[in-house]
């Protein structure tokens, strides 16, 4: 497809004997949010891990605007930004410290990311005193700070209540309809509403499956 | 396409420098965090001595004398017609530093041996004729003790003073003088206990100086090094380095484990997450030691503080930090303060620090070898008293080094998987 711009191919990944991935491919165009979904350990964190460079495959390739992502490591941090399963952040100091840390810099703050974020207010107080609906919003805005065109977040919104889950929803849909791609995983139904492509993580191999599709599995947890 | 390759090049030049920026945050972070454990443990450190302070008051106070262990009975034995000895061995036994471990009891020479059979007193002296003579003559004439034969620790004690030549000839010269220096110093309107107490001060200083065990240079280990300043160097190395560095732990938490992992993916590896570490610790602990020499330089006579002691603290500052790195990294993160602290004491007892090494039995003086405390202490003694040694510094340079790398590869092996 000529519009495609992120390609994955049999991504594998095996620790010593268990296999936790055999086969995962996707493509994706711009303007697009993908949706991995399935079981817990079913593989979800292990692959959106390699796609963010945190770890190698075992076989495979994953190509991002025409770089092939795993011959040169600096096109992650380029191209890729990557929200964990947890909080990267610093606990004891401020959050603008941290977003210091991240963007390399201080940080002016009309930043935009700022103000969608609703973190204007927090830059001064220390991040151990912020609910876990604010940091996780800090956590992004760390992610996302070099403007990079892809952003893989791992159950983005996973223990938050609705206002927050509704915030970043509204954030995954900005930020595709700004171009970019998003990658998640996820195994809550609020959040597979906003994927454009889903597919289901089974056995190690990536299944496409329709919205109604990937529901009824998570509901039955069917593996 | 074109305008997309734009935006690659502009991107990757964005990536290399923000990824120095990023490492460059890092370490200024860290630094932040690594000098804001100094407030807790101050008053940790504090609140500890608080405690042994509150105990001993408390020990004291429930004791008399504040002693936890039963005083020996000592039966003197003098000359019924000899009054000046008695008088003189009476005011030794009234001594504080005496009373805190005996009972001076005089009798006659049979109800000594009845006593002695009896198990009512532990050991009997008999103190010859005209000893008090002996301050004047020189002469050291030798005091006969009996012993009961069960020994325990305060007995052991005792004739371990005794065979180390405080004997009651040196004991009674001490006392003299103490109570000419005492004298001079305090108004006799002054309570008798406080004089009391005032005289065991300097008799214990009077007989331990006359005595020479405080200068003795007894650690042939480390060379020139006296008693004191062993132990000077002890406190300074166990505060800095174990009680403080278990405040490192917090740069070695879970949270930090998905940082480093981030950090990884944009090109700051393992290795200069682990300098960094390594380096902010230095800092501080560079700080403590500093400090620390200052103060004990201050509060003891072992040593005087000179200025070129900043820049040679700097070296085992070094070594330290990356002795802890290796710790923490090599532990699950979140149970380091713990296993640190353990290991921390486990290492200044077996490595030469509260004892010499030619104490330990034989198996364990080997293990001392391979401890890292014994180099730091001969770096310390060395910088003190015999000078500044290469040998020891790079030693201790090697040590750091080693550590550093042996933690950072170690981590990323153990948890490379995860």
């Amino acid at each position: 497809m000529e519009d495609t711009v992120l390609q994955v191919d049999h991504i594998s990944r095996r620790f010593g004997k268990k296999q936790v991935l055999s086969n995962a491919s996707f493509t994706a165009k711009k303007d697009t949010c993908v949706g991995i979904v399935g079981i817990n350990g079913g593989g979800k964190s292990t692959l959106l891990t390699i796609l963010a460079g945190v770890q190698k495959p075992s076989g495979g390739s994953f190509t991002c605007y025409g770089h092939e992502m795993f011959q040169d490591k600096s096109f992650f941090s380029e191209l890729i930004a990557y929200l964990p399963q947890e909080n990267p952040l610093l606990l004891d100091l401020s959050v603008r410290d941290n977003l210091r840390l991240w963007f390399g810099r201080r940080i002016e703050e009309d930043l935009p990311v700022l103000k969608t974020m609703q973190l204007t207010e927090l830059l001064d107080l220390k991040v151990k005193d912020l609910s876990g609906g604010m940091k996780r919003r800090l956590a992004i805005a760390c992610a996302v700070c070099k403007d990079q065109p892809v952003l893989i977040m791992d159950e983005p919104s996973s223990s938050l209540d609705l206002h927050q889950k509704e915030i970043i929803r509204n954030y995954i849909k900005e930020y595709t309809g700004q171009g970019g791609i998003v990658i998640l995983s996820t195994h809550d139904i609020q959040e597979i509403e906003v994927c454009d492509q889903l597919y289901y993580l089974e056995n190690g191999v990536t299944v496409p499956v329709t919205y109604e599709e990937a529901v009824g599995r998570l509901k039955n947890g069917v593996e | 396409m074109k305008e997309e390759k734009k935006q690659m090049i502009s991107r990757e030049k964005a990536g290399k420098s923000g990824r120095g920026g990023t490492a460059v945050m890092y370490f200024l972070l860290t630094c932040k965090k690594a000098f804001r454990i100094l407030p807790r443990f101050f008053l940790m450190i504090l609140g500890t001595l608080a405690v042994i302070l509150g105990v001993s008051a408390l020990l004291y106070a429930a004791g008399g004398s504040g002693s936890i262990l039963p005083r020996i009975r000592v039966g003197i034995i003098t000359a019924s017609e000899d009054d000046r000895s008695r008088y003189g061995v009476n005011v030794v036994g009234e001594m504080g530093s005496i009373k805190a471990i005996s009972d001076f009891i005089p009798m006659t020479e049979e109800e000594a041996e009845e006593a002695l059979a009896a198990g009512k007193i532990q050991i009997a002296a008999y103190i010859t004729n005209d000893i008090y003579e002996d301050v004047y003559s020189g002469k050291n004439t030798p005091v006969r003790i009996r012993l009961t034969s069960e020994k325990d620790i305060i007995m052991e004690t005792f004739l371990d003073l005794a065979e180390a030549g405080i004997d009651i000839l040196e004991t009674g010269e001490s006392a003299v003088y103490a109570i000419g220096d005492t004298a001079d110093v305090y108004p006799l309107r002054r309570s008798k206990s406080l004089l009391m107490d005032q005289i065991s001060m300097k008799f214990i200083t009077q007989a331990l100086v006359r005595m020479g065990t405080w200068n003795v240079k007894t650690l042939s280990a480390y060379g020139n090094i006296t008693v004191t300043g062993f132990y000077m160097i002890t406190v300074l190395l166990f505060v800095t380095a174990v009680m403080f560095g278990m405040g490192f732990a917090g740069l070695y938490v879970k949270e930090e484990q998905v940082i480093d992992r981030c950090l990884y993916r944009i090109g700051v590896g393992p290795l200069v997450q682990g300098l960094i570490r390594v380096i902010s610790m230095t800092a501080v602990l560079w700080m403590l030691f500093t400090l620390g020499t200052l103060i004990v330089c201050l509060v003891s006579d072992a040593a005087a503080f000179r200025p070129e002691y900043i820049l040679w603290l700097l070296p085992v500052s070094f070594s330290v930090a990356g002795f802890v790195h290796m710790v923490y990294s090599l532990v699950n993160f979140g149970s380091g303060e713990i296993i640190y602290l353990l290991l921390g004491i486990l290492m200044f007892v077996l490595g030469g620090a509260l004892f010499p090494l030619s104490m330990l039995p034989g198996p364990l003086s080997g293990a001392a070898s391979i401890l890292p405390v014994q180099y730091w202490q001969k770096y310390l003694a060395d910088m003190f008293w015999n000078g500044f040694s290469s040998g020891d510094l790079i030693r201790i340079l090697l040590i750091g080094a080693a550590a550093m790398v042996l933690g950072t590869a170690g981590a990323y092996v153990l948890r490379r998987e995860s």
